[in-house]
């Protein structure tokens, strides 16, 4: 019975990593206001360039870098566009995810990279799990340290509650919001690299399959805080890994019920706790400087 | 302002001509040298394809979307398909396809059933073809059976043979007809090796998502199963990945998993590309009729892949001239159950 706690716990927490990293920063953008529905894209992005800069230098760190890279050029691109352009977040979300899955398909059949194997794999920590796991949780803890107890972390909240009481205050909300563009885009393209090189070996079409949703759902069951967040991560990864459980189980429950059951989760938490949900005043809201 | 203005417009463009480019709902059309056959000119044939996954899956779609390009080089005739066909859009591409003037609809996989069904009876003159399909077909709608029964009835043997633990693990993406008819076959031919051993199938839901596939492998692995055996498509390599890492042998069927992990003792492998080669050459010729065209090994479409690699010899010798000498047998015509019966 303890051994296969520990089993599902382990199993629950490695393979709710890549969602864990999409989550953080889908995460940090929402708080500085910027609604993220791009993070499938941007992960399909990763997934991609990872593999790929992976088998090139024969390492999976550089392929994270790379992958990170590629993430933040798009980061910035949405950026632009959502600050400066102030073009609708939520449509251009979805552009983005489109654009990703266009993107990484063409360029895999253009260039066959779901021929290429990774060899290398991140190296392993206590537990045996992949060092990214324990970075995923520092990460977690950094992010609450740095919202709830430095005074940029204040700023980046307050942004996206009332970003013409902080502009007013001498501080660039261009700047700010820009910041969390480039460093939501890095974490879920780690995400991404983690999914592909990390967990897996090799990039094939559609492989987030919807984990950049989930992480925008974490997001908002968390009632955007990095510990709620990551409450919300656990819930589906815990479904997820129940549902495969009962069905190796060999019992007779139906494989529909247990496919279902990550989803079903999610839904009755939201239902349960969405009364105490408050998204960030401005969260969508384009900001026009006053002159 | 302007510039913002011509600089959004710009991007836009860009963006559209990329999701263009690259997303679902891809059309690709085909044609070869022209030819003639049958009364009609072949070269004037339509032919319209539903996958339910990426024309570029390594697998299951991938084998359909070549099987259609060969057929349009053969007969000269235009070949379209619609890449990962949703459940809500079925029924909306078989009838696009069909008020286009396409003469034959291919739909690709069980669960494209119903909507064919509803489809086919209100255009008669059209040919439609289901694939994984064994029953219940009208007039102007075939079925091909890609062997399902024999491919399981192989996978059965071989896994039989080489589980110590008695624990013989199914990994599948979804439920249909055709794949509960080879999971049961499966079990079959493995209770014939020894009555005590126990098939457990999970289904992950996802022909794309390796990574259900490979934690859906890690459950069974924890739960005793010592040979894995995998029917998920391009998701497959998740579950040959996990065999690997955890040094468990596998067995994948259907989907061909060539150089994916050391731990595969043997490959029974479903051509489907060849399954439906041979329907829609029928189709344009005007054989086909209504009805299941059911083939298999006999027809080289399930095929016996060699037994190699580092943990082949998990299999004594005898067991793989056994099988191999059962493969022959039905290969020559012999029903595969009745000579496992005689056998076993």
């Amino acid at each position: 019975m303890a051994n296969s706690v520990y089993t599902f716990i382990m199993s629950m927490i490695l393979y709710s990593t890549p969602l864990l990293f999409a989550a953080l920063g889908v995460l940090i953008m929402e708080v500085t206001g910027t609604v993220n529905m791009a993070a499938e894209g941007i992960m399909a992005v990763g997934c991609y360039v990872a593999v790929v800069a992976s088998a090139h230098f024969g390492n999976v760190w550089m392929g994270a870098l790379c992958a990170m890279l590629a993430a933040a050029v798009i980061g910035l691109l949405f950026g632009f566009l959502v600050i400066d352009l102030q073009i609708n977040q939520t449509v251009l979300g979805i552009a983005f995810n489109l654009i990703g899955a266009g993107l990484t398909t063409t360029l895999n059949r253009a260039f066959k990279t779901d021929a290429i194997t990774v060899r290398d794999s991140f190296a392993k920590g206590p537990f045996g799990l992949p060092i990214p796991v324990y970075i995923g949780f520092i990460l977690v803890a950094v992010m609450w340290v740095f919202l709830y107890k430095t005074h940029t972390g204040v700023r980046y909240r307050s942004v996206g509650e009332n970003p013409t009481v902080v502009e007013s205050m001498g501080i660039s909300v261009r700047r700010l919001r820009y910041t969390a563009c480039l460093w939501g885009a890095v974490f879920v393209g780690f995400g991404g690299a983690f999914l592909s090189t990390g967990l897996l070996s090799k990039f094939t079409e559609n492989m987030t399959s919807g984990r950049g949703f989930f992480a925008l759902a974490a997001v908002t069951f968390g009632n955007y805080t990095p510990l709620g967040m990551l409450a919300g991560v656990f819930v589906f990864g815990a479904g997820e890994t129940l549902s495969f459980r009962l069905q190796a189980g060999g019992g007779a429950f139906p494989y529909e019920a247990a496919l279902m059951l990550p989803y079903a989760l999610v839904i009755v938490f939201l239902c349960i706790f969405s009364r105490n949900v408050r998204d960030p005043k401005a969260l969508g809201v384009p900001y026009k400087k006053s002159r | 302002m302007k510039l913002k203005k011509l600089l959004a417009l710009v991007l836009s463009v860009a963006m559209l001509a990329l999701c263009l480019s690259g997303c679902g709902g891809e059309t690709k059309e085909d044609g070869g040298s022209a030819d003639s056959s049958g009364g009609g000119d072949a070269s004037e044939i339509k032919m319209g394809l539903l996958l339910p996954g990426s024309a570029n899956d390594g697998g299951w779609s991938q084998m359909a979307a070549d099987a259609f390009e060969a057929a349009a080089n053969e007969y000269g005739c235009t070949a379209d398909y619609t890449e990962s066909v949703a459940a809500t859009d079925m029924e909306t591409i078989m009838r696009g396809y069909a008020d286009n003037g396409y003469s034959i609809i291919v739909s690709h996989g069980a669960e494209f059933l119903d909507a064919s069904k509803q489809v086919a009876k209100d255009y008669p003159d059209i040919q439609f073809i289901n694939t994984s399909s064994m029953n219940g077909m009208d007039p102007n709608l075939a079925g091909i059976d890609f062997g399902s029964a024999e491919l399981g009835y192989i996978t059965g043997l071989i896994a039989g043979m080489a589980t110590e633990s008695n624990k013989i693990g199914l990994v599948c993406a979804m439920e249909g007809d055709t794949t509960v008819l080879c999971n049961e076959c499966v079990e079959y031919a493995a209770k014939k090796i020894n009555p005590d051993i126990e098939v457990t199938v999970v289904y992950t839901g996802s022909f794309d998502d390796q990574l259900k596939a490979k934690q859906a492998t890690a459950e069974l692995i924890n739960n005793g199963c010592d040979v894995i055996a995998m029917n998920c498509d391009a998701a497959a390599i998740g579950a040959v990945q996990q065999c690997d890492e955890a040094g468990v042998v596998c067995v994948p069927y259907a989907t061909p998993m060539d150089g994916q992990g050391s731990t595969i003792i043997c490959q029974v492998i479903q051509d489907a590309q060849l399954g439906i080669q041979v329907a829609v050459e029928k189709a344009i010729e005007g054989t086909l009729g209504s009805g299941a065209l059911a083939m298999g090994i006999a027809e080289n479409v399930v095929t016996l892949d060699d037994f190699q690699g580092p943990y082949s010899d998990v299999l004594t010798d005898d067991e793989v001239n056994q099988i191999i000498e059962i493969f022959d047998k039905v290969y020559n015509g012999e029903d595969v159950k009745e000579v496992i019966d005689s056998t076993f």
